[in-house]
């Protein structure tokens, strides 16, 4: 019996043992995605020269447009005719020889959903009970919490232009979700959001330094069907963040009647 | 070359169809994407700056008047990773610039290329011959 008695503990004993090796390699296998990526294939991906403020000729302009493509968001009710208000203003505005631009112009950030637009340099961050996004422009930071909190009442707290984020790891795909995103930001075209808009992300290591990343936007009040982003970065060992200070010398803030303005020193 | 480059002054060279540009901070639509201009002269400063850095530089016309333009160039995130550096153009230097001319028609662009004063080609280069 005694023998019986101790085979039932080594045999438990090493059953713990294995349920904790293998609950220990589990969470090993949680992918690494540590580091800064760019846009896969885009200037910021290639040493050709091609410029961001004008990547010239039509062949590069389509590659670049394609690559930072934002889908196309189909808005409905009030949103849909805002949508076309503003596009009437913006080709009103171009045939002056104007752009009537967004508030990034101003200094203001994109927040979510156009964190994703970059279009520069990502930096995530990750341990086990948070993952950050930054992306350089307008220095944007998004916390995810992945310690199994719950969002918070949006009684209780601010809308944030990030939004709250939390996120969990379905194998070796990380799930987000976003709410709570202030309505001072804008979807595509300048078209406002309701206070209903969330986000859900899936991220999925590809390759060892390829992110695929799908973003799906739900508004019922100012989208018909989601809207759908696709990302894919590229990681760039060696590569480091640069501040992007806006206000350093911002020379297109808009004019009184919203018009993005381009300060020449001949005036 | 150099030297005759530095005596074209500002020549509109091709029309060309453009699709927009990909921009962080504001659109382009004020620059026309559908004109390409060689613009020749000394530059005044460099301001290598966020969210975008500008050439000032003296034109002259070929007719002794002197005109300034201002051109507004990519942001340090985006030219520092395809080889800018903060003295890649200094004042003093003597260049040409390939750029996507306001519509307005004052003196200013969007920067597409540049020939810095040693003769590197930066950026867009400019058309070849056969298509001037």
């Amino acid at each position: 019996m005694p023998n019986s008695f101790t085979n039932r503990i080594i045999r438990s004993t090493l059953l713990a043992c294995c349920l904790a090796v293998t609950a220990t390699a589990q969470a090993g296998k949680v992918p690494d995605l540590n580091g800064i990526w760019v846009i896969a294939d885009s200037f910021m991906d290639r040493q050709d020269g091609v410029f961001l403020a004008a990547p010239g000729r039509a062949e590069a302009s389509e590659r670049e447009n394609r690559l930072f493509s934002m889908g196309s968001p189909k808005f409905k009710g009030e949103y849909a005719r805002r949508s076309a208000e503003l596009q009437a203003a913006e080709k009103a505005a171009e045939a002056n020889g104007k752009t009537l631009g967004e508030p990034e112009g101003d200094c203001i950030p994109p927040g979510m959903p156009r964190f994703w637009m970059g279009p520069y340099a990502f930096e995530i961050l990750q341990n086990a009970k948070q993952i950050n996004f930054f992306q350089e422009s307008w220095d944007q930071t998004r916390r995810i919490y992945l310690d199994g909190r719950k969002h918070p009442s949006p009684d209780d707290v601010d809308p944030l232009y990030q939004g709250h984020s939390v996120g969990h790891w379905e194998g070796d795909t990380l799930v987000v979700d976003t709410v709570n995103i202030s309505t001072a930001t804008t979807l595509l075209g300048g078209v406002p959001h309701s206070d209903k808009l969330s986000v859900s992300e899936r991220f999925h290591l590809v390759e060892p330094d390829i992110l695929d990343i799908r973003v799906t936007i739900v508004d019922p009040d100012a989208l018909a069907e989601p809207w759908i982003i696709i990302r894919k970065l590229r990681r760039k060992p060696g590569m480091e963040i640069h501040d992007y200070v806006c206000a350093e010398n911002n020379r297109n803030h808009s004019d009184e009647n919203g018009a993005t303005q381009t300060i020449l020193k001949s005036k | 070359m150099r030297a005759r480059m530095l005596c074209l002054g500002v020549i509109t060279v091709l029309c060309v169809i453009g699709t927009g540009s990909v921009s962080a901070h504001h659109s382009f639509a004020m620059f026309d994407d559908a004109k390409e201009l060689v613009v020749t002269g000394e530059v005044t400063e460099f301001q290598w700056t966020n969210p975008h850095t500008w050439i000032e530089m003296d034109v002259p016309d070929g007719n002794g008047v002197t005109k300034h333009w201002s051109i507004e160039g990519g942001s340090i995130l985006g030219l520092s990773r395809q080889g800018w550096k903060r003295k890649t153009i200094e004042r003093g230097d003597k260049i040409s610039v390939v750029i996507h001319p306001l519509k307005s028609g004052e003196p200013g662009g969007s920067l597409m290329g540049v020939v810095t004063a040693d003769g590197k080609v930066l950026g867009e280069p400019l058309l070849p011959p056969d298509k001037k």
